[in-house]
């Protein structure tokens, strides 16, 4: 057997502490994170309960006002005009609700994971119009300016194959939280362009923007930055997160950045889904060639 | 199995289930993600899932795109059909490495099929068989009915392609 000097013998011994040390290092930041996790599921939980509770208000505040107005019409209490502006609030009101509710559905869909895409050629500027033209009264409440421009490559429109339904909600979904929290008598801008085979959409605003301690946290459900007794903005923070998993499922992505240090700016990014047909969406058979022979399982 | 395109198909989205009470053929595209594929073998019926990274971790929505709730997700949708847990039996497909990942805690394929095994040995539901690990992408092709899957190998290297 070969002779083990006192030398080797510390060495292996400096080496043996050594990784000891980087495995306890590890140990500890793994745990660190566990802590880190741990602590963000409970926030999570919590914030769940505290949507559950506020729901009720949620739901019942403008139904009841819809009830109240359209109780003045039905009483005969209303003139033409009034009964007009009554028109008016109880629409506000409705598609306040409609909007809720659909992104209420939207995440439950999402986190059950029985959103399905049904995939068409969809003409983006008039489905972003459509959505500019419904967040009109919106706007216009604000005084807040809406701003488009779509840059299209030969001056005509750009035709683009994916879900209707899901590009509609994300544009809504964007298009609403920059008009909530654009300042009044500014202006949001959404830009539509397309570069290679990938569709950009970007929605600035001009508003207090967002720190960037807290810009990963906007995209977490039930998430909105000023909370509690000081809470001033509707909703209940799914709009986000259900467009970033949206985009998520159309493989694309969502950056959220400075609108030139006035507000903030939120790009989506996403490549065309591959068919017309939602079976073998990534693989038609055009490109099966890329695979070998099955195995069977 | 015998794949025949006019029976009802469906493509699976990452971070999507699917589950059917009608035979279906079920087909998706893996690298790092996996799949689970859940067969009850007294109903002949199954459901699979898709997931893209193990554990959800408190951010964005709690979406089956993280594994932990995509298996549990998929167990209790079997349920809700009628399916008795000790029935099921599992096929576990994909989990490839990414190249160019030099961090052992980082490998998210790896981590993808633990987390299959240790929640399916949990739930007690037998693997009965799998294909995971490696540098390919997959593509699956599940009939619910019979538990059959017909898995592709994708003959270019993962880093080459989305997925």
């Amino acid at each position: 057997m070969e002779q083990i000097d006192d030398e080797m013998l510390l060495n292996a011994l400096k080496k043996k502490l050594e990784e000891n040390r980087i495995a306890v290092a590890n140990l500890r930041a793994m745990t660190q994170n566990l802590e880190a996790v741990n602590e963000k599921l409970r926030l999570s939980e919590s914030l769940k309960t505290d949507f559950l509770s506020n729901i009720r208000n949620e739901i019942n505040n403008p139904l009841t006002s819809i009830m109240g107005l359209t109780k003045q019409i039905v009483d005969k209490k209303a003139d033409a005009d009034r009964a007009r502006e009554i028109a008016g609030m109880v629409f506000h009101e409705a598609f306040d609700l409609d909007f809720q509710l659909r992104n209420i559905f939207a995440a439950a869909e999402l986190e059950a994971g029985e959103t399905i895409p049904s995939v068409a050629m969809v003409d983006v500027a008039a489905l972003v119009k459509r959505q500019l033209a419904s967040f009109g009264h919106k706007a216009e409440e604000k005084k807040v300016c809406l701003d488009f421009q779509c840059v299209c490559p030969d001056g005509g429109g750009i035709t683009f194959k994916t879900d209707p339904e899901w590009l509609q909600k994300v544009v809504s979904n964007l298009l609403a939280n920059a008009i909530e929290f654009c300042h009044e008598g500014k202006s949001v801008t959404l830009r539509v362009w397309q570069e290679g085979d990938r569709l950009n959409i970007s929605v600035a605003d001009e508003g207090p923007g967002i720190p960037e301690a807290d810009r990963k946290k906007v995209f977490d459900r039930f998430v909105q930055l000023d909370t509690g007794v000081r809470k001033r903005h509707k909703g209940h923070g799914l709009g986000l997160s259900i467009a970033k998993a949206l985009v998520e499922m159309l493989n694309g992505r969502i950056a959220l950045a400075d609108n030139k240090g006035r507000g903030c700016v939120f790009t989506v990014s996403f490549a065309e889904m591959e068919t017309g047909q939602p079976v073998d969406v990534t693989s038609g058979d055009g490109n099966e060639f890329i695979f070998e022979d099955g195995t069977r399982y | 199995m015998i794949y025949n395109p006019d029976e009802n198909r469906h493509y699976l989205l990452a971070g999507s289930i699917f589950v059917h009470e009608d035979r279906h053929f079920v087909t998706t595209v893996l690298g790092s993600c996996v799949s689970v594929c859940l067969w009850d073998c007294i109903r002949n019926r199954g459901g699979i899932n898709h997931y893209m990274l193990p554990f959800w971790n408190g951010e964005g929505l709690a979406s089956p795109k993280y594994g932990n709730i995509a298996i549990a997700k998929l167990i209790e949708r079997l349920q809700q059909l009628g399916s008795d847990k000790r029935n099921l039996r599992a096929k576990v497909f994909g989990g490839g490495i990414v190249l160019n990942v030099t961090n052992p805690f980082m490998n998210i394929g790896e981590r993808n099929i633990q987390l299959a095994e240790d929640m399916l040995r949990e739930e007690k539901i037998p693997v009965i068989s799998a294909d995971t690990g490696g540098t390919v992408g997959r593509k699956l092709i599940f009939d619910t009915e019979s538990g059959s899957v017909l898995v592709k190998k994708l003959t270019k290297q993962i880093d080459d392609i989305k997925l």
